[in-house]
This record gives C-alpha cells, sequence and structure tokens, in this order.
C-alpha cells in the first residue's frame, strides 16, 4: 500500500522535528568547566499538603523537608544531640518547671523585612495548639505570653522534663510571621511568601509538580552556597531512581530498597543507608483475653524471626533488629536484645496457656511496609501452629478500626524524632493513650512516666524510663522488630550529602 | 462466426472454499450479434451470475477461479488482459447492472458523484461538462437532476436501479450484463423499467446479457436466449424457438409448466420435482437426470451433447441418435 | 435539529445528580475520615474529631449532602479539605496538562490505529496482517505502568533523547503519549480491521470495481469512508476516557493532571475535591459524547437526513 508508508513516515518526521523543539535539557548534568552549580534538585515522593511549620509535624516526608529549610526554630539540636540557642539565645526555667523565659535576639528577620518579635513566637504557639498538631507537646500548655519584643514566656499546666528538648525539635514550632500569616490568610498554607526566617526564601509552588526555594542572601548565619533548590515530586520511587541515574534530580529522597543495590554501583552517584529513627513494632490488644496470657505473647515473639522478616519486608537493608522500643540516640534508651526464633517453644508456651492446637489470630494492616510485616507473619506463625489472618484497611479506616479496639494485632510504627523516652513511650505504653494500641495499662508505668517527665534530675530520669522498658520488655507487651533504615542517593559530586534520620536535608549544608 | 460481437467459449469456472471444490459454470458456449439481447434463463444457483461476473473477471480473487474457456468481446480476448486493462474496460466497453439496488449503491456518496465517478475514471473532462452529462443522464432515467446531491437512502427501491442504469450506460459500453435488473422491484416497477432499458439499447445500439429467471421478461425483452441448468446450458435458441417450438428440453418443459396460469383453475402449482444438484458433487451422465421425468438409461452414464435444428439446440438424449431418437 | 441540542444538554442534568449521589456517598460512607489523614497516625483522636468538625465532617450524612447540593447550586463547590483553596482552581491548572496529553494520545492513536487496521484488512491473513494483530493484541494487554518504565529506561536513560518527568516541554508529553496511544491504536486498530473486511465485502464495493475503478480508490474512497463510520463513535469515548484515565501515566511521568488529582483527592479523603473533579470530568464526558453524536450525523448522511427531519428528537 502506497499511502502507509507516507503516513508513517510523516507521523515519525513530525515527532522529530517537535522533539527539537523540545528545548530543555533532558537531564545530564551540564558541563561547566569554571563555576560549580549553584542550584539543587531534589526528588521527593510526595507533594506536600501546606508549607506551614505546625502541618509538617504529622508530614515528615514532604511538608516537614522543605519546612525545615525555609524557617527556624527558638532552639536547635546539634549533632551530638546537645540543645543550642537559635532565635532565642538564652532561656530559663522556673525551679517549679512551669514557665520558661525565652530571651529572643533582635536581629532575626524574616525574608520580607520584618523582625521577629516575641509576637511572632506566641502566634506560633498559638496556632500550633490551636490546629491540634503536636497536641503531645502543646497539650501542657497554659499561657503564652510576648513581654516585650524580645522576650517570650510560656507557662506550662505542669513540669515536664523534656519540654526544651520538644521545642528545640518539634517543627510544629518553627517560628512564623504573624503578619504575613495574617495577611494572607487561606493562601498562607500555599504560599508563604516572606514567612519565615531561615536560609531558604520561599519563591513558587506548581501544583503537582514541584516548589521552589531561593536561598536568604541576608540570612545571619551567612548565605548558603545553593542558590536555588527545587524539590521535585516524583511519586514513583523507581522513577525517581532513573531520574537520578539520568540526572534528572541530583538527590532522590524516597529510593525503594530494591533499587539500592543498582544505585550503590553507579559510580556517578553516592548512596547514604542509615539507621533511622522509626521503630516496627507489633501491638497486642490487651482488651482481648488471649493477649492477657503472658504466654501468648512470649509464644508470639518466639515465633518470629527478626532477619528474615527484615529480608522480606525491606529487601535485607532496610532495618536493624531490635529488641528495644527507643532508639540508640533517644535520652533514656536501654538495650536488649531480641529473642531467638524457637517454635518448639513457642508451642510449648500455647499449650501451657491452654492452646495445644494452637490459636487464630488477626493482623490488621494496611498498604506498604505493614503489609509485608503481615504477610511473612503469616508464614512463620504458622510454624508454631499460630494461624494469622490479615485484614487490610486504608490508613484511615486502620485508624478507626483500632481506636474502637477491634484489632487483635497491629504493627505500628513510631517516630522518635524528638530523641526524648518520654515522648517515644507515652504514647506506647500509658494507660489511655491514643497510640497505646496494645491497650497496656499497668500502674506502675503510669507512675513512672509521670513522675519522669517532671523529675528533673537526669540520672534519675533514665533510671526511671529503664525500669518501665524493664516492664515492657519482661511482659512481652510489646514485641519490636526493627529499626526503619532511610536511604536516600544523590550525585556523587554533592558535597556534604547524607540522609539524616528525621528524612530532613539542610540544603544549606550542601555545596557542589 | 464473424459477426458475432460478444462470444464465451467453453468456459468452465470453479469455486474454492476451504476443501471443496464448487463447479458452478462447466463448459458453456454462447455468442451474441451486435445489438442483440441474449437471455440467460434458469433458477437461482445455475451459475448465470458467476458466468456474468467471469465476463466483467469480478469474480472473488481468492476463491474464484476461470479454470478454462475463453470471452470474446468485440475483438478483445478478456481472459488474457492485465488487471490494469481489464479495469479500463469495466465501465466503458462492458457494464454491470446488478441485481440488488439497496445495497449497490455506496450509502455515503452522492447518486450524482457516484455516476460522476464513471465518468471520472473513463471518460474525464472538465468538471463542469462532467456534471452537465450526470444531469443527463438523470434526466434519460427518468430522475430529476436536482436529485445528483442526494443520497441513495433518499431514493425508492426502483428509483436506486434507475441510478444503477444510469451509472452502466453513462460511457454508453458496447456490452450491457443486467443480471436480474428487475427481481427486487415490484410488479408495476419492473415494467417501467424493462422499457427503459429497451430503449436505451436501442439508442445506443448496445448488445445486451440478460440474466432472469422470469420467461415473461424474456419474451418481451430478448432476441436469443440460453436456458442454464447446473452450470451447463441445456437449451439455446431464438424467443421463437424456445417459445413456439415443438421439442424443448425436459428442464425447459418443467419451467413453463411451472408458471401459474391465472386463467385456468387448478388446484396446485406445479413444480420441478426435486432439487439442484449439489455442485462439488454433481451426478455422473446428464445433471439433470435423477429429476427428469423422461430419463432413460443412457442418461444416467452418458452427458447428453447438443443436437442442433437449426437455430436451434437442445442437449437431451432424447433428441440425439444415442438415445434412440431419430435426427 | 436545535431542539435535540438542547435536550440532550439538559439531559446532562439528571446524569450529574446521579453521579453526585453515587460519589458522595461512596465518599462519605466508607471508613476513614480528612481528620485522619491530615493529622498523622499518632495524633491523638480528640485533635482529629476537632478537624473534623471544623471541616463540617460530622454533621449526618443527609445534612452533608444537602448542604453540599444547596452550595452546588449557587456554583459554591466549596474549598479544598488539603489545601484550603477553591476546589476548582486546582481543577483549572491541571486541566492543561491532561487535556494536552488527552489529545496527543488522539492524535497518535488515529495516526497509527487506522492505517494499519486499513493494511491487515487489505492484505487480510498476510504476514503483516498476523504481525500487526498480533503486536497490537500484546502491547494492548501489557500493563500501561510496566510498559511506562521500559520506556523511561529505554528512552531516558539509555538513549537520553527524552526527559523522564514531569511537563515543561513538548518532548516531555511524547512518551507518556505514546504509553497511552499504544492501548487505544490496538484497539482502533482491530475495530478498523474489523469494520474494513466487512466494507470489503459489500455490493457496493463491487459496483465500484465494476467502474473500473483501482483497488486503491476501491479502499480509500469507497471501503473506509463507511468502515470508519462506527470507529469514529468509539474513538469519541475513547476521548472521555482518555480524560479521566490518565492516572497511571501521571503518577510514573509525575505529570499534575486530572488523573493525580483525583487519586491524592480520593486517598486524603478531600471529599470536596473529589466531587469536583468528578463532576467535571462527568459533564465533559457527557458534553464529548454528544459531539460524538452530533459528528456522526455529518458524517453519515443517513443519520443526518433523520435529524434534520427531527425524528430522533422523539
Amino acid at each position: 500500500m502506497k499511502l502507509f508508508p507516507k503516513f508513517m513516515v510523516l507521523t515519525l518526521a513530525m515527532l522529530m522535528l517537535l522533539t527539537a523543539c523540545g528545548g530543555e535539557k533532558t537531564g545530564i548534568s551540564d558541563d561547566n568547566s569554571i563555576s560549580p552549580r549553584s542550584d539543587l534538585v531534589i526528588g521527593i515522593i510526595t507533594e506536600p499538603t501546606a508549607l506551614i511549620p505546625s502541618t509538617a509535624a504529622s508530614d515528615a516526608q514532604s511538608n516537614g523537608r522543605i519546612v525545615d529549610n525555609i524557617y527556624e526554630g527558638l532552639l536547635y539540636v546539634d549533632e551530638s544531640g546537645n540543645i543550642q540557642p537559635n532565635i532565642a539565645e538564652s532561656w530559663e526555667i522556673s525551679t517549679d518547671g512551669l514557665t520558661y523565659t525565652f530571651r529572643l535576639r533582635d536581629d532575626v528577620k524574616f525574608h520580607n523585612g520584618d523582625i521577629l518579635t516575641a509576637e511572632d513566637v506566641k502566634y506560633t504557639f498559638d496556632e500550633c495548639a490551636k490546629a491540634g498538631y503536636s497536641v503531645e507537646i502543646t497539650g501542657t500548655f497554659a499561657e503564652t505570653i510576648a513581654e516585650d519584643d524580645t522576650t517570650f514566656v510560656l507557662k506550662l499546666t505542669m513540669p515536664s522534663s523534656p519540654m526544651l528538648r520538644n521545642i528545640a525539635v518539634a517543627r510544629g514550632l518553627y517560628i512564623m510571621n504573624k503578619a504575613v500569616a495574617e495577611q494572607l490568610g487561606d493562601k498562607f498554607s500555599v504560599a508563604p511568601v516572606g514567612a519565615g526566617s531561615g536560609p531558604y526564601k520561599f519563591e513558587s509552588w506548581e501544583s503537582g509538580q514541584n516548589v521552589c526555594l531561593v536561598s536568604n542572601e541576608e540570612y545571619r548565619k551567612g548565605a548558603p552556597s545553593i542558590k536555588k533548590v527545587v524539590f521535585k515530586f516524583i511519586k514513583e520511587a523507581s522513577a525517581g531512581a532513573i531520574a537520578l541515574e539520568t540526572g534528572n534530580v541530583d538527590i532522590y529522597g524516597d529510593v525503594s530498597m530494591v533499587d539500592v543495590p543498582n544505585l550503590q554501583n553507579n559510580k556517578d552517584l553516592q548512596v547514604s543507608l542509615i539507621q533511622g529513627d522509626y521503630v516496627y513494632y507489633l501491638c497486642m490488644n490487651q482488651k482481648k483475653d488471649i493477649f492477657k496470657d503472658i504466654r501468648v505473647r512470649q509464644a508470639i515473639a518466639y515465633s518470629l524471626n527478626l532477619d528474615e522478616l527484615i529480608m522480606a519486608v525491606t529487601n535485607g537493608i532496610g532495618g536493624t533488629k531490635t529488641g528495644s522500643l527507643t532508639t540508640p540516640s533517644c535520652f533514656g534508651y536501654k538495650k536488649y536484645d531480641p529473642v531467638e526464633q524457637d517454635f518448639e517453644k513457642a508451642k510449648q508456651l500455647l499449650a501451657e496457656a491452654g492452646y495445644p492446637d494452637g490459636i487464630t489470630i488477626e493482623v490488621a494492616i494496611s498498604d506498604g511496609s505493614r503489609k509485608k510485616i503481615g504477610e511473612t507473619m503469616k508464614g512463620m506463625l504458622k510454624n508454631a501452629g499460630i494461624n494469622v489472618e490479615l485484614k487490610g484497611f486504608e490508613i484511615s479506616a486502620l485508624a478507626d478500626y483500632c481506636t474502637k479496639d477491634n484489632h487483635d494485632i497491629v504493627p505500628m510504627v513510631a517516630k522518635g524524632y524528638i530523641y526524648d523516652a518520654d515522648s517515644e513511650l507515652t504514647d506506647k505504653v500509658v494507660t489511655g493513650t491514643w497510640g497505646n494500641f496494645s491497650r497496656i495499662s499497668i500502674p506502675r508505668i503510669d507512675e513512672l512516666m509521670a513522675l519522669g517527665r517532671q523529675e528533673p534530675d537526669d540520672a534519675r530520669r533514665i533510671e526511671m524510663y529503664h525500669e518501665v522498658q524493664d516492664i515492657v520488655h519482661d511482659g512481652y507487651h510489646i514485641i519490636p522488630l526493627y529499626y526503619v533504615n532511610n536511604v536516600s542517593a544523590a550525585d556523587v559530586k554533592l558535597k556534604g550529602f547524607k540522609t539524616r534520620p528525621d528524612l530532613s536535608y539542610h540544603v544549606w549544608e550542601l555545596s557542589w | 462466426m464473424s459477426d458475432k460481437f460478444f462470444s464465451i467459449e467453453n468456459l468452465s469456472v470453479e469455486y474454492i472454499a476451504d476443501d471443496e471444490v464448487v463447479k458452478a459454470v462447466n463448459g458453456i458456449t454462447l455468442s451474441m450479434k451486435r445489438g442483440e439481447t441474449l437471455g440467460l434463463v434458469g433458477e437461482t444457483g445455475a451459475g448465470k451470475t458467476t458466468s456474468a461476473l467471469a465476463v466483467m473477471r469480478l469474480l472473488p480473487p481468492r476463491t474464484g477461479r476461470v479454470v478454462s474457456g475463453s470471452i470474446t468481446v468485440g475483438d478483445i480476448d478478456i481472459l488474457s488482459l492485465s488487471e490494469p486493462e481489464m479495469r479500463k474496460l469495466r465501465g466503458e466497453l462492458v457494464a454491470m447492472i446488478y441485481q440488488d439496488p439497496m445495497t449497490s449503491l455506496n450509502p455515503v456518496i452522492t447518486v450524482g458523484d457516484q455516476i460522476l465517478e464513471v465518468l471520472e475514471l473513463h471518460k474525464r473532462q472538465s468538471k463542469a461538462a462532467m456534471k452537465a452529462r450526470v444531469a443527463e443522464l438523470l434526466e434519460l432515467v427518468g430522475i430529476s437532476a436536482e436529485r445528483a446531491d442526494e443520497y441513495p437512502h433518499q431514493f425508492s427501491g426502483g428509483m436506486r436501479q434507475r441510478v444503477v442504469i444510469a451509472m452502466a450506460l453513462a460511457c454508453e459500453p458496447e456490452l450491457l450484463i443486467a443480471d436480474e435488473p428487475t427481481t427486487a422491484l415490484d410488479v408495476t416497477i419492473q415494467a417501467q423499467v424493462l422499457q427503459m432499458i429497451r430503449e436505451l439499447k436501442t439508442k445506443l445500439n448496445t448488445s445486451m446479457l440478460l440474466i432472469t429467471h422470469d420467461l415473461g421478461v424474456v419474451a418481451h425483452t430478448c432476441d436469443n436466449v440460453a436456458i442454464m441448468y447446473a452450470g451447463e446450458i441445456v437449451e439455446q435458441g431464438t424467443v421463437a424457438d424456445i417459445f413456439n417450438g415443438k421439442r424443448h428440453h425436459p428442464y425447459t418443459n418443467g419451467l413453463f409448466g411451472s408458471i401459474p396460469r391465472l386463467n385456468k383453475q387448478s388446484k396446485r402449482l406445479n413444480p420441478i420435482e426435486g432439487m439442484l444438484p449439489d455442485p462439488t458433487n454433481l451426478p455422473e451422465g446428464c445433471n439433470f437426470s435423477p429429476r427428469c421425468p423422461s430419463c432413460m438409461e443412457i442418461c444416467k452414464i452418458k452427458s447428453p451433447r447438443f443436437v442442433q435444428s437449426g437455430t436451434h439446440r437442445i442437449a437431451c438424449h432424447l433428441y440425439s441418435s444415442e438415445g434412440g431418437a431419430n435426427a | 435539529m436545535y431542539r435535540y441540542v438542547i435536550k440532550r444538554l439538559l439531559l446532562i442534568i439528571p446524569i450529574l445528580l446521579g453521579v453526585i449521589l453515587i460519589v458522595f456517598t461512596i465518599m462519605n460512607v466508607t471508613p476513614g475520615d480528612p481528620g485522619r489523614h491530615m493529622l498523622g497516625m499518632s495524633a491523638p483522636q480528640e485533635a482529629v474529631d476537632a478537624l473534623n468538625e471544623t471541616l463540617g465532617y460530622n454533621d449526618p450524612f443527609p445534612v452533608r449532602l444537602l448542604n453540599y447540593l444547596k452550595n452546588m447550586v449557587r456554583l459554591d463547590f466549596g474549598n479544598s479539605y488539603r489545601t484550603k483553596q477553591p476546589v476548582f482552581d486546582e481543577i483549572i491548572n491541571r486541566f492543561p496538562v491532561t487535556f494536552k496529553l488527552a489529545i496527543g494520545t488522539m492524535i497518535l492513536t488515529i495516526l497509527i490505529g487506522i492505517p494499519l487496521g486499513v493494511l491487515a484488512a487489505v492484505r487480510q491473513y498476510s504476514k503483516l496482517d498476523m504481525i500487526t494483530t498480533f503486536t497490537a493484541l500484546l502491547l494492548a494487554a501489557a500493563p500501561s505502568f510496566w510498559l511506562a518504565l521500559l520506556m523511561i529506561l529505554l528512552f531516558s536513560l539509555y538513549l537520553n533523547i527524552l526527559p523522564p518527568n514531569g511537563i515543561g516541554s513538548f518532548s516531555h508529553y511524547i512518551m507518556p503519549m505514546l504509553t497511552q496511544a499504544v492501548v487505544y491504536a490496538a484497539s482502533t486498530l482491530r475495530m478498523t480491521r474489523t469494520t474494513m473486511l466487512e466494507a470489503i465485502r459489500q455490493d457496493y464495493v463491487r459496483t465500484a470495481r465494476g467502474k473500473g475503478a483501482s483497488e486503491a480508490r476501491v479502499i480509500w474512497r469507497h471501503a473506509i469512508k463507511n468502515a470508519l463510520l462506527p470507529v469514529i463513535t468509539s474513538l469519541g469515548m475513547s476521548f472521555g476516557a482518555m480524560l479521566g484515565g490518565t492516572i497511571v501515566i501521571e503518577q510514573v511521568f509525575s505529570m499534575p493532571g486530572l488523573g493525580s488529582l483525583v487519586i491524592l483527592a480520593i486517598t486524603t479523603k478531600d471529599i470536596p475535591q473529589t466531587m469536583a473533579v468528578t463532576i467535571f470530568l462527568a459533564t465533559l464526558f457527557c458534553m464529548i459524547m454528544l459531539v460524538v453524536d452530533l459528528l456522526y450525523a455529518f458524517i453519515d448522511p443517513r443519520v443526518k437526513t433523520r435529524y434534520l427531519q427531527g425524528r430522533l428528537a422523539r
């Protein structure tokens, strides 16, 4: 057919022509001979919902990473874990532990030129409490007062030893420009121009595509080396890995474990794999009779092989097994070794508990790691005579289900970014807290946790938290599984790049 | 022989379907002088349309095959032409009118354009000249020229057939093949269309091969007649020979006998007993023998050859020496 | 004829109401709530409840439905739970991406599917026919996700001639369009082949040949016009599908279109946003179908006559 080839040739020619007109570089880094690059493209897997500090508390992966570069807090935690002054240059805590007085610097400027005052700090603290984020911190706020431009007073309802650390770490308490926030109203969360005081200014947010930040040349700690950073949304981990390899992005923050070996072999890339702050653990609902017996809980612990679990769920490199609920960098951490798998012992324990023929339990899961954990457990526990049924939900339905105590077992993950046993344990073991899906209710634990919060002496605090963890460990109330490893990869030429446990990127520390 | 304008010599056509071979036409011989009308009569399935398509070389390409024989129009050997050469003839030297007017026209092209197409293909002139000719043709077949921009579905069956006739005659062909042109029309229209064909034929001195199963049409329109049965010609002659002759092939008798008569009382129709033979499995000897009321022993063994008497030819043992008849 | 158009436009309203009812019900009846989505798993229940209250999520279902409908009549579709901005802002922003993708896909589908389909029909049972039909089936059965990743590997990584994601320039659209077009082209090819095969067997084709028309003329002038009629309707419907079905493509290629918007809205239980996108797409689809029907009238004279005579506007 004479016409047909003509068609195809025409089409191909058209497409090629249009490709040529495309223009945009396909991604290979420009060969710059003399001056190093001053821009950076970071690929992330989810698009933020809002660029204000309060929402960043619940969403480190997207909101948090961007917000970290735009705003600053009163204090910060350095590499060694010590609290350092930032916007606040000094502080005092009253002897009864209820009043915190912060003296602020007078030279902190917001991106729009406004000088930061205590009014802005008060506004930030109030808004955070109002919005409902970070309630574990703001729940104890009684009053906030801006005494004068450089003095901010925070009053609590009860003493709280970890409060200073909380304030230093909580993203929700990054200081926002009150004037800008009030002026922009609803638009503030999507275009916070001039609202922060950090090393980078918000420039634009192209919905579905990227967020652009530019450097704050007047940053009081010095202008950063990277002048422009683009956070690009690449919703598929594999597509992200490819984007890294083609140079389309300089950093990809959410590589899938499956892609890691491939990226590690690529000489143009550097891969940073670290042990993170997230702990995966199993909650067994003790409101259900079957889990009230310690032997049943023990049996489940003995049925697990954590190395195999980690291999199955994270391809082997994604986790480090553990017997502790707290992370090593956490204040009050105690090390425990996980139990070795022993099916015979498990069966024996079950028989002693009155279940010689084994039991049937349900594991509630949602998509992602939980699902894989559940599926792996199903296979493993079978060998101990425990029949596992999986019940899948989407995330908010799961929360609903567990809140209503309908679950048997649910794998949970907790963020330990505050690095204090108070926050890492409270929500898991104290009676009645929302995150206590194991429904543990032990008076001694509650007592110790309450005391620990108010105890001013560090050594005594540590003792208390160790005791709490001992009770939990010896009673098999919660079975810790593994620490999630975080991994991200970048162009090998990027200096200062590393993965952080809280997933953040300190772009101001990076350079080419 | 030399004044024969159109002739078919010993033509055989087969269809190949999967593993079966259908012998549709088995060695027929026909001829016509210029300006004459030859009627080709027979039941459905006798091979009439196949023969017509063979002349036009419009047999389905993969399944239909001319096995042997020759076809001559004027002094052109049709079967030896290349396809491009044949295409030049179709519509210009030889044209065909088809059986079913409802489906013979393209529903999405105007009738005017469809007639125009024939002119475009053979007698290219200026657009205006061709359009004028189209108007002329429409008027010729009794359709208002203003309707040239209408589509086939806007015409009745009879009018559509007239359009087909206009298309066929557009280039004034020397041979017109009309395949049961009025079968799909009702009786009143039939008469009109036939009348028109006759008039045009006379005017243009076109030779016509008229295929029909209707003896009445034959009587009115044809000069010569050939009767076809199971792919073969069983009787041939002038109209007078066939209609008034004393001797006939038993099949012909059957045909005449089966026509219902309005002026006679009869309780039943007189069909010919039996059915057409299976073309993939024709009987030994004479094809008609299983149904023939005058069947003889020899009929079942040997195929009869033509017995000629003047312009009248009959292929039947009744009249052949082998069958024991005197000449 | 105009009466018919008006009638069809008015028919859109009950259709939309039905769509709204169904989607709204599903979104509200399925477990999970926007508050939990926004605050995360570790937030305490009271905070979640408070947020839900501000969003108006705690009212009983019929009340919410009624409120929604009331607001809809005033053309107020509410604000996205997620971004707090008016829902249609986001839709208007993202629509061009999806639209460009759909148009490009449509063009490719036509350019690839129809000629190949005609060819396969004309050369039925030939090697070409077998190969094209087989390849078409294969590509149509392949998951577009997989196809997309393969393409990115080939064109971005190994050949380095196309960008792997984003929407900056025309070249960003090429792979997404191809990935989508492959599926639709395959079905168009098969359909065209079938209708062509049928058309070629029609009497009017024999008539055309009888007039001395060449094979090429028979195919391109006579057969195709008839063969394409059902194909055009099918393509019209596909266009509607293309507009709403770009989800996977948008995810893999990181394109900010309506597909990724609707996924985002659904998974974060952003009810106003989900409703708005659904309504938008449903309306669009109805309009497209109307245009396709009218188009059909223009290209098929048999249908056109009926329309003009008003017989279809029963």
